[in-house]
């Protein structure tokens, strides 16, 4: 072969290459696939209850069950790694393990007894799933990084919510491929 | 094609957002220059502002959308907290959204507060303070902002010519100001919170500050995960959060903190280990009643306090004792002391005060990065407000006093007051002022953001039963006060209005208004502005100024007057720059320089003082009376106390003898009593118990007993029992083992829960010099109900 005939095969084969994933990238973003929307549906249900245990988006979630920790040594017990319990609950790995004073954010609120009579509070809400420039390219970052540094802590392959868990677990260098939204950073 | 072009857009808008905000930091958005960006993300436009709570004064971004807050944030660019808050730091925003905030003015009636229009509340509150002006007294706040206590000062130590002006920062550190005037000659700690990244102790003088402080408590424990060599040592009366954390738990027995501090002094001089060269040049040794004397009637002094003697009088073990002594005597050791009500609320208040500095003079553990003894304060403006504009009833703003005469011409120059006017006699401090309301000899008192009625000592019942002057409240929601106020203000909250707070590390923080107050509701200074013009037109003369004008006249940029005390007019001017502008000059005389207003809306806060370097640059000053952080400090001086009263550049070192406590538990009334705050709620829970959250975590008061008491009691958690003092009771549930433990004899109530009021039981005992009641000992029996 000479050098021609080398770079008239590789321009071919990019464009063949180019034009299928072209053909994927449409039939994908015309023909949703059902089992998608079901893990679109059941991830904004798990989002939900998870809203419900902050007051706003980026609020600390209060810790929804009973306490018998009295310092972080004890809450990280169970919330350093993914924990699975007897009763088959699952405690999630702290997604920052750096800070050691838990209950100065994270406070107990298994009671109940709030009147929400009381409160015209109404907080932000969650965001909405991050954004992709087509079908097969990789999601950006939905929400704030800050005291999120840890992204397995949620997405890791023991989180109990299944539709969080990444498909690629082998790949743990996540922001080189999901990137955040700087200005949403602050 | 058309996927490329559309992200080609939104990359050139992001582009041109990334102009707007100017230097931005690939870990924020948030330049380090600007006050506000917005983040289209979410429709949010984040604010700075420092947080509505505590003294820690950290840094919050506020996110506002459709004229309400929708969330709160820590600020990564403040150097305070470095984007990590505190519970009540984070849903501070759900603070101003109770349901029943109070939304319009209201009278009392035929014994019921009813509905009226600002109008007729201005008018009855100037008709009453004219007609009894020198009997009328102002009961602020250590959560006023610094304009709203310049304005009350003005209004009452200007305008009425009398000096019945206190906040219930009398009540939480008045202990911390005297003991810093007596030692050092001027107030405010010398230190900073840098001092906790760089220390290598901390020693916590009854300070619970993993609950109280818990964003400064976790900046120094987080430094462990660094793998510094850290360690912390926790003295206290209650097992704690904060002993969790601690290496080291020293139980003493309530009060004897002042024999500890002694016998650590007894030890460094017996030991020979006390800094010679920083005692010869910069300690000056004086007696109890502040006659100087010499390093050997000293020692004679500390004879009472050798280890033996020490511990049998704290209960303190002598190996731990001795452990301190060791500490103290190591000149590479940093050590850092940390105290806050423990020390304050104390009937020696201002003597354990003056013992604590002595430690660390002698020491000289103090003006070097990491040791320092650092005064922690409650409030988000006991500093910058109650102490350094002086909303106190001896003082002016700047660190002056009314019974000094040049002090007063000053303040009459400033205000442009005619010769005079000002009272050379200090008012009534807190305790004094409302048993004077009591007596009736206070006829009628204005009192502003804070809640007297539940937090006067042993006063609260009388109070409620013996209202027979005229009280006129300024709050956001029913409190108890406005319970028994015969004229009730709505009252603008946080970024509802501008404000500007002044924290613990000598820090003040400016914000903007963001959102509209609720309803009706005003902001205070424009209340005082209202009625203080109102009295103007009435012809009250103390309302004039030398010139004949209204005393609380502003002007604006071009110099023309601005008619503040019409809410139109005020609520788009920025008064607050007016103000501190005017206020900014009284600083300079104790060299708590102040800068101009704009240099604090464009950074997170500048520790005074605040002094214009040649290149034109406003400098913040970390560490005061150190040379090359203080610009006050003469070069080669390396530390020196320069606002020392003997001009001498020292401290001095006061032998305070122990005094026993006024009251202590006896056959009849067998138990301590110590009462506090806890994380999730701002002191008498007005605003925290009206956020789910916070409630929730913490929605009543109890008892927390020690298991061994409550054993041979024969109760158990949540049964309810009473605890009667000489003075009143209350029905509590117990808690055992919960989040703390009292030491055996002792108990401990949290004073949040306005359904629960412990100070119907505590003592009003108060230091003699400080006047700062003690709220953390009185003798209490226990019983089953």
């Amino acid at each position: 072969m000479n050098r021609k005939t080398k770079i008239l095969t590789v321009a071919a084969l990019y464009g063949v290459m180019t034009a299928v994933l072209y053909v994927k990238n449409i039939v994908l973003a015309a023909e949703p696939v059902s089992l998608k929307d079901i893990l679109v549906e059941e991830q904004i249900d798990d989002q939900n209850a998870r809203a419900t245990l902050r007051a706003f988006y980026t609020a600390p979630p209060v810790i929804p069950h009973e306490i018998v920790a009295k310092n972080a040594a004890e809450c990280l017990d169970c919330h350093r790694d993914v924990t699975r319990l007897e009763d088959g609950r699952v405690a999630m790995a702290t997604p920052h393990p750096q800070f050691s004073n838990c209950m100065q954010c994270h406070v107990p609120g298994q009671a109940q007894t709030f009147d929400e009579e009381q409160s015209d509070w109404q907080g932000l809400e969650e965001p909405e799933r991050g954004d992709r420039w087509f079908a097969l390219s990789p999601p950006t970052v939905p929400h704030r990084l800050k005291l999120r540094e840890n992204c397995l802590s949620c997405h890791g392959p023991q989180n109990p919510d299944m539709t969080m868990r990444t498909t690629h677990p082998q790949r743990t260098n996540c922001l080189q491929c999901h990137v955040p939204n700087v200005l949403a950073e602050f | 094609m058309a996927e490329t072009m559309m992200d080609r857009r939104e990359f050139l808008k992001f582009s041109a957002k990334l102009a707007a905000l100017g230097a931005l930091s690939l870990n924020g958005g948030f330049s380090a220059l600007a006050y506000a960006a917005t983040d289209e993300s979410t429709g949010l436009r984040w604010h700075k502002a420092p947080c509505r709570f505590c003294g820690t004064g950290c840094g919050v971004l506020v996110g506002v959308r459709d004229g309400r807050v929708v969330a709160v944030q820590g600020d990564r660019q403040a150097p305070v907290n470095k984007g990590l808050l505190c519970a009540k730091g984070y849903h501070a925003g759900a603070a101003l959204y109770g349901a029943d905030r109070l939304r319009y003015p209201m009278i009392r009636r035929n014994g019921r507060l009813q509905q009226a229009t600002w109008d007729e509340a201005i008018d009855l509150i100037a008709d009453r303070i004219i007609a009894d002006s020198k009997r009328f007294a102002i009961y602020g706040s250590g959560q006023w902002t610094i304009p709203e206590g310049y304005t009350a000062m003005k209004f009452l130590k200007g305008g009425l010519g009398s000096n019945e002006i206190d906040p219930n920062a009398r009540l939480c550190m008045a202990s911390a100001v005297v003991g810093m005037i007596t030692t050092f000659g001027v107030d405010e700690p010398s230190g900073c919170y840098d001092d906790l990244d760089t220390c290598d102790t901390v020693v916590c003088w009854g300070n619970n500050w993993a609950e109280m402080h818990p964003v400064l408590f976790s900046r120094f424990i987080d430094r462990k995960h660094l793998g510094h060599k850290i360690k912390m040592i926790d003295m206290a009366t209650r097992r704690t959060r904060t002993t969790d954390a601690a290496d080291h738990y020293i139980e003493f027995q309530p009060q004897t903190d002042m024999v500890i501090a002694n016998a650590i002094c007894h030890e460094l001089i017996r030991r020979d280990t006390y800094d010679k060269e920083f005692v010869r040049d910069r300690v000056r040794f004086l007696a109890d009643d502040k006659t100087p004397i010499g390093l050997e009637e000293y020692k004679a002094f500390l004879a009472d306090y050798d280890l033996d003697s020490a511990s049998k009088l704290s209960g303190v073990p002598v190996q731990q004792l001795s452990l301190l002594a060791d500490l103290f005597s190591d000149p590479n050791e940093r050590i850092v002391s940390l105290w806050c009500m423990g020390m304050n609320q104390h009937t020696r208040g201002t003597a354990i005060n003056n013992l604590v500095y002595n430690v660390h003079l002698l020491s000289g553990k103090i003006g070097k990065r990491g040791s320092t003894p650092f005064s922690l304060t409650g409030q988000p403006a006991a500093c910058g407000t109650c102490r350094e504009v002086g909303t106190l009833a001896h003082a002016l703003p700047g660190g002056r006093v009314v019974n000094d005469e040049a002090h007063r011409r000053d303040a009459e120059r400033i205000w442009n007051l005619r010769p005079g006017v000002i009272n050379p006699k200090p008012g009534n401090h807190t305790v004094a002022m409302f048993k004077a309301m009591m007596a009736g000899d206070i006829t009628g008192m204005w009192v502003q953001v804070t809640n007297p009625a539940q937090t006067i000592p042993n006063l609260t019942e009388n109070v409620l039963k013996n209202n027979s002057g005229f009280l006129v409240v300024s709050d956001v929601y029913p409190t108890a006060t406005t319970q028994i106020a015969d004229v009730v203000l709505p009252s603008a909250l946080w970024v509802e209005k501008n404000g500007m707070y002044g924290n613990s590390e000598r820090r003040t923080h400016q914000w903007f208004k963001l959102v509209d107050p609720p309803g009706e509701a005003r902001d205070d200074v424009w209340q005082m502005f209202a009625v203080a013009h109102r009295m103007y037109e009435k012809g009250f003369e103390g309302m004039t100024n030398r010139d004949g004008d209204f005393l609380l006249t502003i002007k604006d940029e071009d110099g023309k007057a601005v008619e503040a005390w019409r809410w139109e007019v005020f609520k788009d001017f920025n008064v607050d720059k007016a103000l501190f502008e005017e206020y900014r000059q009284f600083t300079l005389l104790k060299h708590k320089d102040l800068a101009p207003y704009d240099e604090y809306v464009r950074t997170r806060g500048l520790r005074w003082p605040v002094v214009r370097g040649s290149n034109g640059n406003w400098n913040e000053t970390p560490r005061r009376f150190v040379e090359g952080d203080d610009p006050y400090v003469k070069r080669g001086m390396g530390i020196a106390f320069y606002m020392d009263k003997g001009k001498e550049n020292r401290a001095n070192v006061i032998a305070r003898p122990y005094t026993p406590p006024p009251e202590v538990p006896d056959k009849e009334y067998p138990f301590w009593l110590c009462t506090g705050r806890v994380l999730e709620h701002w002191h008498t829970g007005t605003m925290t118990r009206r956020v789910k959250q916070l409630y929730n975590a913490n929605p009543r008061a109890y008892v927390e007993l020690n298991p061994e008491d409550a054993r041979q009691m024969g109760v158990y958690t949540g049964e309810k029992i009473r605890i009667v003092s000489r003075r009143g009771n209350i029905v509590l549930p117990v808690s055992i083992n919960g989040r703390s433990v009292p030491q055996k004899g002792a108990v401990f109530v949290p004073f949040f829960d306005e359904t629960k009021l412990i100070n119907l039981v505590t003592l009003d005992a108060y230091c003699p010099l400080s006047k700062e009641p003690d709220y953390k000992k009185c003798a209490v029996r226990l019983e089953k109900v």
